[in-house]
């Protein structure tokens, strides 16, 4: 289905069947069903194949440095509070490269968007371990498995009291959409982890392998219960699918906290010289 | 009003009766003593009255009742007892002298042929062959015409450069030439009169021998005075110390407009090192007293530098305070307190036979002039040891001899409530009263107005004022000494002036987020030092590549790695050029002085923000913590400008344009989308791998990167030297009062505040000089090899590592050893 996000004369750089174009289809649609305005969208990425996907859509964009999307998103949230700011990117983009930024980030509570596809592997770089990989994954650098404890996102995200943890598989794509949407209309840091299968350099987590190793958190599940959303996190083979945690409290985002309710786009504020003479006339 | 134009108003035939005195312009026409412009029949209206002031029976008090109509233009203001045209004259003979050195370029003849005419006549009287006697006297002759030949341009050195010192090196000298020529005119007749002489011991013939070896003696003494007085200074400093005391009095103070000889010859500046170990309330006693005696009117200069050895823990303040401008530090001390015995210990090399000391130690040390004084006892006795800062303060007023009341002000606004501080000052200075300071030469003169006009600050609050100008909106930054100043600043003002602050998590985020303000329309920047950079400059790649732009306060200490972390160099300037994967256009500014701090903090936004390049700002630990008086900045000059276009429809972030500069638009602003990459892009911004249109966007930058060298600011000239003494950043200061000590006609003082890329225009004008003498405070001469780069070539570096910014004393030695060949 074609959305006024579709971006023209691209050339699509990932290969076929990669979950990749599940989750471009997805971001595409959800912009368009919450009916956002493509002036006040940015996406953030830095750099792997997931980081290609905001020049396949036709927002503004930003594709910066491996690791780097989280701050930069950051900085232009407190630059314009207007806009709507995605940061999204692989597995070794915001776990790994961007590890230290993702923890602040989490602490910082801007509102943005936080999309992380999640395949387990690296696949820009033809196939090394990622932060998430199982243990015992084999690759040409990890050459008698991967021995690292896999780096869990989700408990991460909630030991620093991230105001909106979820995962979703984009196996299921209904579900995916679903949560996504929530992703955007909470306000404040929301980190939405989406599996995908490397058709290419992962051959163990598959889309069968994602489908038989998650499962649906139900209706019953009480998304506010922070000590229940920690024990979730942990929980493997099967993994829970859903938003694990919202907050209920809605505390201050960066953007408020730093400029209360002046929502202005700082391209409109300079200093009055006046002041600033005033001010050097007291030294 | 010109001289001409004055002579108009004679106040004959109705018109206007106007005199003139010291610059001023008097309207004297309704005086009952100047009727139709005549005064005495003596002085006419319409005249320049001030040299004939001397002769009148009354002073200059009596211009006081007539009301001043303007200025009396000169293009040198003329010091009362001068001659106008004689002063010109020899001002131009200086210059005709400086260029072609007529005394220098003679006067080896006569030394070379008076000692060869004595080295003959020796041979001569081993072995008297006729060859020999005949070469001997045409040696002598010559010699002695040679000699007149090269008296003559000594002489006119001897007024147009010194002055006619009275100094004994002149003094030998005349004497000595003078009876040279004497005796050789006497040995010239002796010969020509009977050439036979020469073989005979008669009295002619002993005397003709005496006088040609004694001649060659003669010519040795007189060369050893001439290279004292061009290379000596030991009597010079002794003349011009007693210049400064009776010019002083006469001078008008506070005179920003003098030239560096003007300086040289009347500034008084007095020197105080305050030491102890460190929380002993040093930085107090700094902030009150740099405060209190701004108040009681001098210039005043503060610098700080603190130990980061285990043993020891002593650091120091300097204080130094003068009737004009100063703006380095200085070695050698004139006064100094040591709240310890380490601190007397850490600051004795800084001592000269010439300082006072006051220490608080117990027993007495083998130190001249030391005055025990127990100050933590004292302040002990008043209530608190902790008060010793404020009761030394109050002995340095007293000791000064200055206004109490202005010292308990600077107190009272320090300590804002606390009054106990005030009983303590009194004590204190009523105990500085006491000290007998007699040989403290003289206190500079004072201008209690000049307080209002002049703002005391640092490096740090300067960038601080400069960013502000510059609509600084956003400041990302981790900390690190000593950039943290900066960071504190703006904090400090973010909320009256809508800046967003925020502490990183580590420098990668720091610019990285400083890029992303820009991105969405922000004036962004961060603040850090040369480790904390180096983790910055693979944003700083990424700001090339996406044409964002960016801000960096890159305050510098000594490297590697952690270096001396509170000390000070000049060592990052390759950092700053170089850092970055891949090519692309950056700025480097490295201001020297507060007003160019300023000045540069403003454009970095703006050139940024114009050029989409990153901008590097300069600073070190130095700069940022040393403070200093400015005048008044006309802040209305710095318009923070507009570069960001609204977008239309098909907007294409990377438009390819002439001068490579793609307008800028940010999201949200207009109907386009602002797509920025850091992969090498098309015009759209998309991703691309086509070679051509990669050469197209390289070719597009590097033409960014040529269009920003117009911008390139000139370097700051002092001087009319041939030999450059070329200096960039933070040595300004400590250059600009080394050669004013020197104070060498060849020298001139070329510094670079715009370091990097060089333009045509800057590299034109160091083309000129003869020879080019490079100061820098690292190791290895970065700056100078950057202009090596660009084919100038570079005589001498003088290069300083030792943790310490230059100290103009040390500085001016340093200079006179390098020049001295050249």
């Amino acid at each position: 289905m074609p959305t006024s996000f579709d971006r023209e004369n691209v050339d699509v750089a990932w290969c076929p069947g990669c979950g990749n174009f599940g989750i471009l289809k997805l971001v595409k649609e959800v912009l368009e069903e919450l009916e956002l305005d493509k002036q006040h969208t940015v996406i953030v990425s830095g750099i792997g194949q997931a980081a290609k996907t905001p020049f396949y859509i036709d927002t503004h964009m930003y594709g910066v440095l491996h690791g780097r999307a989280l701050p930069i998103a950051t900085a232009i949230k407190a630059a314009n509070p207007g806009l709507t700011v995605i940061a999204e990117g692989g597995d070794g983009d915001m776990y790994g490269e961007g590890g230290n930024h993702f923890l602040h980030t989490i602490r910082r509570n801007p509102d943005i968007v936080h999309i992380v596809h999640n395949n387990m592997v690296y696949g820009l770089t033809k196939g090394q371990a990622s932060p998430t990989s199982q243990k015992g994954f084999v690759t040409n650098v990890q050459v008698e498995g991967v021995g690292n404890e896999p780096f869990n996102p989700l408990s991460v995200a909630l030991s620093l009291k991230a105001g909106f943890v979820s995962r979703v598989n984009i196996g299921n794509y209904s579900h995916a959409k679903e949560v996504l949407k929530a992703a955007f209309l909470h306000k404040g840091y929301a980190l939405v982890d989406i599996f995908q299968p490397c058709v290419v350099f992962n051959k163990i987590n598959t889309f069968q392998w994602f489908k038989e190793h998650t499962y649906l958190l139900d209706e019953s599940y009480e998304r506010s219960n922070f000590e229940e959303a920690l024990k979730k996190a942990y929980e493997s083979m099967p993994m829970p699918l859903g938003i694990l945690y919202q907050n209920s409290e809605n505390p201050a985002t960066f953007e408020t906290h730093m400029r209360g309710e002046d929502t202005r786009p700082l391209h409109k504020v300079g200093h009055d010289r006046k002041k600033i003479q005033e001010l050097f006339e007291r030294y | 009003m010109t001289l001409d134009e004055l002579k108009q108003y004679n106040g004959r035939n109705g018109a206007k009766a106007y005199v003139a005195y010291r610059n001023n312009i008097y309207d004297v026409t309704e005086s009952p003593f100047w009727k139709e412009g005549d005064h005495e029949e003596v002085h006419f209206a319409g005249e320049d009255l001030t040299s004939q002031l001397s002769g009148a029976p009354h002073g200059e008090e009596v211009f006081k009742s007539f009301p001043v109509v303007g200025r009396l233009e000169t293009p040198e203001p003329q010091s009362e007892n001068t001659d106008a045209a004689a002063t010109d004259t020899k001002e131009k003979l200086k210059t005709w002298y400086r260029n072609y050195h007529p005394h220098p370029m003679t006067v080896h003849f006569p030394i070379a042929l008076h000692l060869f005419a004595a080295f003959m006549d020796l041979l001569f009287l081993f072995d008297p062959k006729e060859s020999y006697a005949l070469t001997v006297f045409y040696l002598f002759f010559a010699s002695t015409v040679m000699g007149f030949v090269a008296m003559v341009p000594g002489i006119l050195s001897w007024w147009v450069n010194y002055d006619f010192s009275k100094a004994e090196p002149f003094i030998v000298k005349l004497y000595l030439s003078l009876l040279v020529l004497l005796l050789g005119l006497v040995n010239i007749i002796l010969y020509l009169n009977d050439p036979m002489i020469v073989y005979h011991d008669s009295p002619a013939g002993i005397t003709y021998h005496t006088i040609v070896l004694l001649t060659g003696l003669c010519v040795i003494v007189l060369g050893y005075y001439g290279g004292k007085i061009t290379w000596g200074e030991s009597f010079m400093r002794t003349e011009t110390e007693e210049k400064n005391r009776e010019s002083t009095s006469v001078e008008p103070l506070h005179n920003t407009q003098k030239s560096t000889k003007e300086r040289l010859m009347n500034d008084t500046t007095l020197s105080i090192l305050i030491g102890g170990p460190a929380g002993s309330g040093i930085d107090t006693i700094e902030k009150i007293l740099t405060d209190a005696l701004k108040a009681a009117g001098y210039y005043v200069y503060a610098t700080k530098e603190y130990m980061s050895r285990v043993r020891g823990g002593s650091n120091s303040t300097l204080i130094r305070i003068s009737d004009s401008p100063i703006k380095a530090p200085v070695w050698e001390v004139d006064l100094s307190i040591a709240l310890d015995e380490m601190a007397l210990e850490h600051m004795q090399e800084r001592f000269t036979d010439r300082t006072l000391l006051l220490a608080d130690v117990t027993e007495d040390k083998d130190i001249a002039h030391l005055i025990l004084l127990p100050i933590h006892e004292r302040a002990k006795a008043l209530g608190s040891r902790q008060y010793a800062n404020t009761y030394m303060a109050g002995v340095v007023f007293g000791l000064l001899e200055l206004e109490k009341e202005i010292l308990l002000q600077s107190i009272d606004k320090y300590f804002k409530e606390e009054s106990e501080n005030i009983k303590v000052a009194e004590e204190g200075y009523k105990e500085g009263k006491e000290i007998d300071h007699s040989m403290i030469a003289q206190l500079p003169s004072r201008d209690i107005q000049s307080a209002e006009r002049l703002h005391l600050m640092n490096g740090t609050t300067a960038c601080g004022f400069g960013f502000l100008a510059g609509g600084c909106t956003m400041v990302t930054s981790y900390p690190m000494s000593p950039s943290t100043g900066v960071l504190n600043f703006m904090a400090e003002r973010s909320k009256e002036f809508t800046i967003v602050v925020e502490q990183s998590e580590d420098e990668i985020a720091s610019l990285n987020m400083v890029l992303g303000g820009w991105y969405a329309g922000a004036r962004a920047m961060t603040t850090t030092s040369g480790g904390g950079f180096a983790l910055m400059t693979e944003a700083l790649s990424l700001s090339g590549m996406s044409e964002t732009p960016a801000v960096i306060y890159l305050a510098q200490r000594p490297g590697p790695a952690t270096g001396l972390p509170t000390r000070s160099e000049q060592g990052d300037l390759n950092l700053a050029i170089y850092s970055g994967h891949g090519p692309f256009a950056r700025i480097v500014l490295a201001p020297g002085r507060l007003e160019s701090c300023i000045e540069c903090g403003y454009l970095a936004f703006e050139l940024a923000d114009r050029y989409q390049v990153p901008v590097i700002l300069l600073s070190d630990q130095y700069l940022a913590d040393s403070m200093t008086t400015i005048g008044t900045v006309d802040f209305s000059q710095y318009a923070q400008g507009s570069y960001i276009i609204q977008s239309k429809k098909e907007y294409h972030r990377y438009a390819d344009t002439p001068d490579g500069i793609s307008p800028r638009s940010v999201p949200g602003f207009g109907e386009g989308l602002v797509c920025a990459a850091g992969d090498e892009h098309d015009e759209r911004g998309q991703i691309t791998e086509s070679h051509q249109t990669r050469i197209e966007m390289v070719q597009k930058r590097a033409r960014k990167g040529d269009a920003l060298l117009e911008s390139a600011l000139m370097p700051k000239i002092e001087g009319e030297g041939e030999i450059a003494v070329i200096g960039w950043g933070s040595s300004y200061g400590a250059i600009s009062e080394a050669l004013s000590r020197v104070d060498d006609p060849r020298l001139c003082h070329v510094h670079f505040e715009w370091v990097h890329p060089l333009a045509e225009k800057q590299l034109e004008l160091l083309k000129k000089y003869k020879h080019t003498v490079v100061v820098e405070n690292n190791t290895s001469a970065m700056f100078a090899d950057q202009l090596k780069l660009h084919d100038i070539r570079i005589d001498r570096k003088i290069l300083q590592y030792n943790g310490f910014a230059f100290f103009a004393d040390q500085l001016a030695q340093m200079i006179k050893e390098e020049i001295k060949e050249l």
